[in-house]
């Protein structure tokens, strides 16, 4: 198996005349922790965007998990080769509640079908036990377990945070982008989050890249 | 000083509205016309006095001390009333003296005696000056009224709770009635015991009957539940712990909806079917708009396309008789083929662009309709269609498609409600909140904006084929742009991605025309007023999704916040109130 989760050569993005993303190259090697750390406006979130396919890099390949090339995927598709993102300014879906965030997320690996779902198939009511579960167990684990059934928009801030963690969990990805996680957070939250974030790599073995304005 | 200012503000605001609304004519357009035996103009006077009393006294209580009085708001409202009805009285003798109708062609001799209600101009006027002071104080106290009684907690739960059995106890007792009078033509034993007095009363044969009984019924019952509240307290709370409210009511809508149109008589179960065909379209739209969050203005196109396909397939234009289990799956499978067609090209477009393309679609295939004569014999439309066969029963009669109807729109709403309880359904409404995260979550956006055009307009081809079965011929000019407003409006009245919501819309926005038959030419400016009103004071509609209610409170408060400035700003990390329920922290499962 190789070693290098994601391998980015050259990747190049423009608007106009402004190149916001100029020429990165960067290597992710499996069950590791990478920052990218830049001021305001240094492009992190684009190169965000290019990596998880919202935004198509002018130049530049992308080769995910030694095998795929991600030029020309929606980002559902590489949701569902295993990379996961947060984002920066954070957006849920502010109407559901934390659990159903985190069902959304599982989406790419459930299988109802408009069949099952008129007809409450066994496979309807098999998957939806296991994905609420599983649901359960993510935001256990993240540590909002008990609002569950709170609307996404009510939940303290970093806990807002965490919810959207689980969210990008419950896609099973290999890959996680975090985008500033850390970003408007007192220094108790920012600990608990590193905690995290550390967790993430150790235990469950996932590669990590992380946007940060500082060091920490 | 300052409630009276207030109330002659408010005053002077409501006069000049009501003389407007004469300089319109809408008083010499209702002259004749009465409503539950009061004229309309009477019903416009002391509605209009009401409404300025309430308003002035909202207003006066407000401007005058933090703390709200009865005394202040109280004045308001007479004062309001007065110079409302001081201002009319002065209009009113103005046109008695002078010839206005050069200028105001609505302003005829006739309209002086409307206004002042036959009593001529001394007496009339002083009528308009005493009677507003007092339909304006009766204003002021209603609205303390509503202030005193929704100080205890609890007091809607006990009167929901009496209403909601009072309408059990009416819906039984009438469904009872209909089925011993439906009976009781086969059947002569049962026929003195459907002559029960009490049976007679209900018997719902009228629509304007059961609409009076539900409303008295549903009344009474409320102010019985107000009543014992404030007689025994901790009685009416049991009440309304033990009443299943909801579950009441859903089954009285059932009920009604199944029993009381057997004896309603041909021309009211053609309303209702009518309301069933708009339910229909209704549920569909709501999938595509409510759920999924594509603006759709064309989306009478597909209802035509269900319409036309079965008149195809049934007509003796072209030689064909298909049976009705044929076509409809033909009729749906057209239909949502359109819907994929039409959603193909407008994928990458959103909110008013996406709105403007699906408005020409329905405009470009009206127009084919009308256009290509050969095939669809243009406006001259398609004649004889066969009403449909369902086995060996021929279904004739408005009553047999009410039926017929009431089938389809249960079964579609079932349909619906459990695609929302579905991976499905989180998915339309996760594209809806954020398009870009729902993809960044996995979710194939293209497919699933696609699924939803093509379930919507599948239900609106069963919608417009069971309506071309009803009508037997159908026309181009059947499928306006005005059919899809009628469906979002519906829509958006009842509550966007609530099933019950779009029945309470479709039942109110068709129903409601054909029981104000006397306003029938202003029926659009009800329209209008009634979505500006509903918008003003209900924005999530009348029956919400829960999700729906709290989307649009949160933006209301969002807005509120940005107006008023927060005694103390909340530091972003502080944790905001959360919901009303306090939670315990070993709660959780």
């Amino acid at each position: 198996m190789n070693d290098i989760i994601l391998e980015a050569r050259g990747v190049t993005k423009r608007f106009g005349g402004l190149v916001a993303v100029n020429h990165v190259d960067l290597i992710i090697e499996r069950q590791s922790i990478v920052g990218l750390i830049g001021p305001n406006g240094a492009g992190k979130t684009t190169f965000f965007n290019c990596l998880t396919g919202l935004y198509t890099p002018d130049e530049g390949t992308i080769l995910f998990d030694g095998r795929y090339p991600l030029a020309g995927l929606a980002p559902d598709q590489i949701t569902a080769l295993g990379m996961s993102r947060t984002f920066q300014n954070i957006r849920l879906f502010n109407s559901m509640t934390a659990l159903e965030n985190v069902l959304v997320g599982m989406h790419c690996r459930t299988k109802v079908n408009l069949l099952d779902a008129i007809f409450h198939t066994r496979r309807y009511h098999e998957e939806e036990q296991a994905t609420r579960r599983r649901a359960m167990e993510l935001l256990e684990y993240v540590g909002i377990a008990q609002y569950a059934d709170e609307i996404a928009a009510n939940l303290p801030y970093g806990d807002q945070r965490r919810l959207e963690i689980a969210r990008a969990l419950a896609t099973e990805p290999k890959l996680l982008l975090l985008d500033e996680p850390t970003a408007g957070m007192n220094p108790r939250e920012t600990d608990q989050t590193t905690e995290l974030i550390r967790r993430l790599c150790d235990d469950l073995g996932l590669s990590i890249l992380l946007s940060s304005m500082t060091w920490g | 000083m300052r409630t009276v200012s207030t109330g002659l503000r408010v005053g002077l605001l409501f006069g000049t509205v009501l003389i407007f609304t004469v300089l319109v004519g809408f008083f010499n357009a209702f002259a004749e016309a009465k409503l539950a035996g009061v004229s309309i103009p009477l019903w416009m006077l002391v509605l209009f006095g009401l409404w300025c009393g309430h308003i002035a006294a909202r207003r006066g209580a407000r401007s005058g001390q933090a703390e709200y009085s009865l005394g202040p708001s109280l004045v308001a409202g007479a004062v309001g009333g007065l110079t409302a009805g001081f201002l009319l009285a002065a209009f009113t003798s103005v046109i008695a003296r002078y010839n206005l109708r050069e200028a105001f062609e609505n302003i005829v001799p006739a309209t002086v005696e409307i206004l002042t209600l036959g009593a001529g101009v001394p007496a009339g006027l002083v009528w308009h000056v005493v009677g507003g002071t007092v339909v304006g104080s009766i204003g002021a106290l209603a609205w303390n009224a509503g202030r005193r009684l929704r100080t205890p907690a609890g007091w809607q739960a006990s009167a929901k709770a009496g209403a909601a059995l009072a309408l059990g106890l009416y819906v039984a007792l009438g469904s009872l009635s209909a089925l011993l009078a439906t009976l009781a033509s086969r059947v002569p034993a049962v026929v003195p015991l459907a002559q029960l007095p009490l049976l007679r009363l209900v018997h719902p044969d009228d629509l304007y009957r059961v609409l009076r009984l539900t409303l008295m019924a549903v009344g009474a019952g409320g102010a019985a539940g107000t009543v014992l509240l404030i007689l025994s307290p901790d009685r009416a709370r049991r009440l309304a712990r033990q009443v299943p409210v909801e579950r009441i009511a859903v089954l009285s809508f059932l009920l009604m909806a199944i029993i009381f149109p057997l004896t309603l008589g041909s021309y009211w179960n053609q309303v209702l079917t009518t309301i069933g065909i708009f339910v229909m379209m209704g549920l569909g739209l709501n999938v595509v708009v409510g759920f999924a969050g594509l603006l759709d203005l064309g989306y009478v196109a597909f209802f035509a396309i269900g319409a036309y396909t079965y008149a195809f397939l049934n007509s003796p234009k072209y030689g064909l008789s298909v049976n009705f289990w044929i076509a409809l799956p033909i009729a749906m499978a057209a239909a949502a083929l359109a819907g994929i067609l039409l959603g193909v090209p407008v994928l990458r477009m959103r909110g008013d662009y996406l709105a403007i393309v699906t408005l020409g679609f329905g405009e470009i295939i009206r127009l084919v309709l009308n256009n290509q004569v050969e095939l669809t014999g243009g406006p001259q439309g398609i004649l004889e269609i066969r009403p449909p066969q369902i086995f060996s029963f021929l279904i004739n009669s408005p009553v047999e498609f009410y039926y017929m109807i009431l089938v389809g729109a249960v079964l579609v709403a079932f349909v619906t409600a459990r695609l929302n309880h579905s991976r499905i359904g989180r998915a339309w409404i996760a594209m809806r909140e954020d398009e870009d995260v729902a993809r960044a979550m996995g979710i194939n956006t293209v497919n699933y904006k696609l699924l939803a055009f093509a379930v919507g307009a599948s239900f609106a081809g069963i919608a417009g084929m069971i309506f071309a079965a009803r009508q037997r011929s159908i026309f181009p000019a059947d499928f306006g742009l005005l059919v899809s407003i009628e469906a979002l409006s519906l829509i958006i009245i009842g509550g966007m991605g609530s099933i019950p919501g779009v029945i309470a819309g479709a039942v109110v926005l068709k129903g409601l025309p054909e029981l104000l038959r006397a306003l029938q030419e202003y029926r659009l400016l009800l329209y209008g007023a009634l979505l500006v009103i509903m918008m003003l004071i209900r924005p999530e509609g009348l029956w919400p999704s829960r999700r729906r209610a709290r989307e649009i409170h949160e933006l209301m408060d969002e807005s509120q916040l940005a107006v008023e400035p927060m005694p103390a700003a909340p530091s972003p990390a502080a944790p905001p109130p959360r919901g009303s329920t306090p939670r315990e922290p070993g709660a959780a499962p």
